[in-house]
């Protein structure tokens, strides 16, 4: 379209219904909306918080907690043997059909620190932090797919369309930094999560409460550096003249988008500086990057790590990373057992230990909830694709039990909560659904997960739909 | 007086409700030659009430009572006492001939019973709590205790006073068993003593009311069965030494899912709580509010539902606004003045801080001089040193006087490795890193 096309476009778009309706409304919404223009925009919390802030480590593809920290001796017994067919009655998976062999636990385990929780060999240095984090040992979920799945992890729902995590708690508590974003998202592994950037979404909430996606390499944030030729100070008339027509445009017709974009201008003018201040990790002493096995220039979960401390520092309150490679089928080797889950143990393990360490030895870890998981669990059966076995050793999705952790920010530490059965099928005390795992983090940040509400389409709508416990019995 | 309102209240309560039931009953034939009893009877009603008001205007007065549910019980309670007097007056000159219409009246004894169940729902909130239809009233009569009272007055003669004792008392002692209090349990029934101490499953009454509910030996054979949380706390007083003075801090919960129960009906915390959770802060005033929209970028309330400010200082701060803040240096309750450059001198600025429980003064320049002066400052909890020029004099000097202290990070400081390992053994009390 050239610049004629779309002046005309625009005046035409300009004068439809809807935006007569919207120009002639009183602007109910705009009111609220007028807060959004000054950048620190604190809200109140609806009780004293625990923490300011959240770290997510999302392990997308889902880890296997049978590896990791749900330690079944009896399962080692019954490695190869079929599984009885009580356990597959009325049972649907994504991949496994017929019957399957059992699959005994692919590493070894022992216990930690003083609460004697069960950690694998596989994450030595984690498991020196056992004392630090409060295990979910019985978490479930609804959705045995990656994206449904990592979907109702973050927005509560299975379904596109809902604001994510991050974008409620900024929602509802507001920036505590005028010069970052308050929602920041890494990705490492080289992919994005199945369910795409709606994990990171803002929905139906105001954009501006969407996560902003920074990369570890290369320039942070795409096109918020000036192009060549162009000055700090012309770009700041540049965008003064762009926010004073669009303030006209917001004050003929109300929309609160507007108001967004407006905000985005003068962040992004702000980022130009702060965030490569920020994500400039070569400023970190050499002990700090040996301590998190960093290696500067590199998208690395490692990275991700300490660019994770440096943003808590600088109070970005909702910090999402996401590491990909987790979905251990057995049908690659990539995506196996016996070889890409020992390697993406491998790669988490000294990074995610060193930043509750870091977090930890700065006060941080006190304000700071640090959660790590996946969108969910995997079965006790060895993976039989279309009832044949695979190349590899791995195991299918499972929705009835699964492991995360937490720690900091409120959260007990040293702590096992929930229990699964003998083989770890299903949990069978203390289970946490994650709905309620949303409705804790919520509570711990001050926020009443059913008071948090945003009326859209004539209902209030939240985060944790129509459920969600606080478990109030992993708080300190 | 104050103690008498609940029985004066529902003398009042039955007759403000018997008296507009008769006035219906009387409508039949049968029952018409008590038509006269009506006025006074709801008379009487209502001189009961404005009893009550009295008693629970002396209740009242202890202070125990405040907030809008206090408030709109009083209101209610004052409409109940001036439409049923009305009421009354109406029926009254209708003895003889109508004076006042017959629909008038039905009205009024209606909005009269409604403005009862009004009134006793919000007094049932001020001692039972938010759903006082469904909740017993033990749970909430132990509000707000603290770690230290004993488990068998605390938790488990409460259980005994709702569930038991109506058949287990000095006047009706079934199977030879009272269960009034400590002493009377200790003597056990007629099969001899019921607790063994430190033996759960040898103790008959754990037996008994552990049975299957079919079973005829079930305790307690009707009304409200003990719930799980109840027989498992009866557990483990039992398994600690069945002792009357044990208490929580010695014989600690160790089950999550008693310690959040605990938490939940008895209001009462295990671990360690801030001062600011147990405190609501002093008033709000107009002038709080006022410097919280001045400086929003500063100060901001903590929550909604308390009184205390947390306070933010950046690289930017002046000694003008600091000085300023210190009007409302009560208030304060959180100070994060992370890579702020503050000087102790500016820090000063801010008044006593007597209610400053968490200050972070990461990345600054104190020294053991400076950091030395915080004694100062009688309530701090949680205090951040990262990366200050402070060494080991200065932290035990610190240490030896703030015993409010709860939490301590020196890391980055000058405190030597060695030096530190040391602190944290000779103050077991201060969690150090
Ligand atoms: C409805 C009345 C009733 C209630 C309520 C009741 N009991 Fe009993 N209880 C009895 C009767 C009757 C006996 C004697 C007959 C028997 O032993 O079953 C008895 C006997 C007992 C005994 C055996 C005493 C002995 O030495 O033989 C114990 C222990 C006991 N009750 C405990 C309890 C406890 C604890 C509760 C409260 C949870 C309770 N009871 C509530 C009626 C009641």
């Amino acid at each position: 379209m050239n610049l004629l096309d779309e002046a005309l476009f625009e005046r035409h778009q300009l004068s439809t219904r809807r935006h007569f309706l919207k120009a002639c409304a009183t602007g109910l919404g705009s009111m609220a909306m007028g807060s959004l223009l000054g950048a620190p925009d604190p809200k109140i919390p609806h009780f004293i918080p625990k923490a300011k802030r959240v770290i997510f480590l999302h392990m997308a593809g889902a880890p296997s907690q049978l590896e990791l920290f749900d330690y079944k001796p009896l399962l080692k017994e019954l490695n190869g043997k079929d599984c009885p067919p009580s356990l597959l009655e009325g049972k649907r998976f994504a991949f496994i059909s017929g019957v399957p062999q059992m699959l005994g636990p692919q590493a070894n385990f022992s216990r930690h620190g003083q609460s004697g929780a069960w950690i694998s060999d596989l994450l030595p240095h984690f498991s020196k932090m056992a004392d630090d984090v409060c295990f979910l040992k019985a978490m479930h979920t609804d959705e045995f797919n990656h994206a449904p799945a990592q979907l109702l992890f973050y927005s509560g729902s299975p379904r596109l369309g809902r604001p994510s995590m991050g974008s409620w708690v900024t929602y509802g508590l507001g920036s505590m930094n005028e010069n970052l974003p308050s929602f920041v998202v890494l990705v490492s592994g080289g992919k994005t999560p199945s369910a795409g950037k709606s994990v990171w979404g803002s929905g139906f909430l105001p954009s501006i409460y969407q996560g902003v996606q920074c990369r570890a390499k290369g320039e942070p944030v795409l096109f918020a550096a000036n192009p060549n030729g162009m000055s700090a100070s012309e770009r700041k008339k540049t965008i003064e003249a762009i926010n004073q027509i669009n303030e006209k445009k917001y004050q003929t017709f109300k929309d609160p988008e507007t108001l967004t974009r407006i905000g985005q201008y003068e962040m992004a003018f702000k980022m130009q500086m702060s965030v490569p201040e920020a994500m400039d990790i070569q400023q970190e002493p050499d002990y700090i990057h040996e301590m998190y096995g960093t290696a500067p220039g590199r998208a690395s979960f490692a990275n991700n790590c300490l660019l994770a401390r440096r943003l808590a520092e600088r109070d970005v309150r909702f910090i999402q990373l996401f590491h990909w490679g987790w979905d251990s089928h057995g049908a690659s080797s990539g995506e196996s057992l016996d070889n890409g889950f020992l390697q993406r143990c491998k790669e988490v393990d000294q990074p995610m230990s060193a930043l509750l360490k870091d977090l930890k030895q700065r006060g941080l870890l006190d304000d700071t909830i640090v959660v790590w998981g996946g969108e969910f669990g995997r079965t006790p059966m060895l993976e039989n694709r279309n009832g044949v076995a695979n190349p590899f050793v791995g195991r299918d999705h499972q929705t009835d039990a699964f492991t995360i952790w937490m720690a900091g920010g409120g959260i007990k530490g040293g702590l096992s909560y929930g229990e699964t059965d003998e083989i770890g099928y299903s949990g069978i005390k203390n289970r946490v659904h994650v709905h309620d795992m949303q409705a804790t983090i919520l509570h711990n940040l001050g926020l009443h997960h059913e008071e948090l509400t945003y009326h859209f389409q004539g209902r209030d709508f939240r985060l944790t739909d129509t459920a969600g416990r606080v478990v109030k019995e992993i708080l300190a | 007086m104050g103690e008498i309102h609940p029985i004066v209240v529902h003398f009042a309560v039955t007759l403000l409700f018997a008296a507009p039931l008769l006035f219906w009953l009387t409508k039949l034939p049968a029952l018409y030659f008590l038509k006269d009893l009506v006025g006074p009877l709801n008379g009487l009603g209502s001189g009961i009430g404005i009893f009550a008001l009295w008693t629970g205007w002396q209740l009242a007065n202890t202070g125990f009572y405040a907030g809008e549910d206090f408030e709109s019980h009083r209101f209610l309670a004052f409409s109940v006492v001036i439409i049923g007097s009305i009421a009354t007056i109406f029926l009254l000159f209708n003895r003889h001939q109508n004076i006042f219409s017959d629909y008038l009246i039905k009205v009024l004894l209606l909005v009269q019973g409604v403005l009862i169940v009004a009134t006793g729902n919000k007094g049932g909130m001020l001692t039972h709590g938010d759903k006082p239809w469904i909740k017993t009233p033990h749970s909430l009569s132990l509000n707000k205790m603290e770690g230290s009272f004993t488990i068998y007055d605390g938790l488990i003669q409460p259980i005994f006073d709702l569930k038991c004792i109506a058949c287990h008392q000095e006047t009706n002692k079934n199977g030879g068993l009272s269960l009034v209090n400590f002493e009377s349990l200790m003597e056990g029934g007629s099969s001899g003593p019921v607790i063994q101490s430190g033996e759960v499953n040898q103790s008959l009454l754990f037996e008994r009311i552990t049975l299957s509910k079919s079973s005829t030996k079930y305790m307690p054979p009707t009304g409200w069965p003990l719930n799980y949380d109840e027989i498992n706390l009866i557990a483990h007083w039992i398994a600690t030494g069945a002792k009357k003075e044990a208490n929580l801090i010695d014989h600690p919960l160790t089950d999550m899912r008693l310690v959040s129960y605990v938490e939940e009906v008895y209001g009462i915390k295990n671990g360690f709580q801030s001062k600011i959770e147990k405190q609501n802060g002093t008033m709000w005033t107009e002038e709080i509010e006022n410097i919280l929209k001045k400086y929003p970028q500063y100060l901001q309330r903590i929550a909604v539902n308390t009184n205390w400010v947390s306070l933010k200082i950046d690289s930017f701060y002046s000694a003008d606004i600091l000085e300023e803040f210190s009007n409302i240096t009560t208030s304060i309750a959180w100070i994060d003045a992370g890579k702020s450059n503050i000087t102790l001198e500016d820090f000063a600025l801010l008044g006593a801080l007597p209610n400053l429980v968490r200050l972070s003064l990461d990345f600054n320049k104190w020294d053991n001089q400076a950091v030395s002066q915080l004694v100062n400052y009688p309530s701090i909890e949680f205090l951040n040193l990262y990366a200050n020029p402070v060494g080991e004099e200065g932290i035990i000097q610190l240490l030896n006087e703030k015993i409010s202290l709860n939490k301590l990070i020196i890391g980055a400081t000058q405190v030597e490795e060695g030096e530190k390992s040391g602190i944290i053994k000779n103050y077991p009390g201060v969690e150090i890193l």
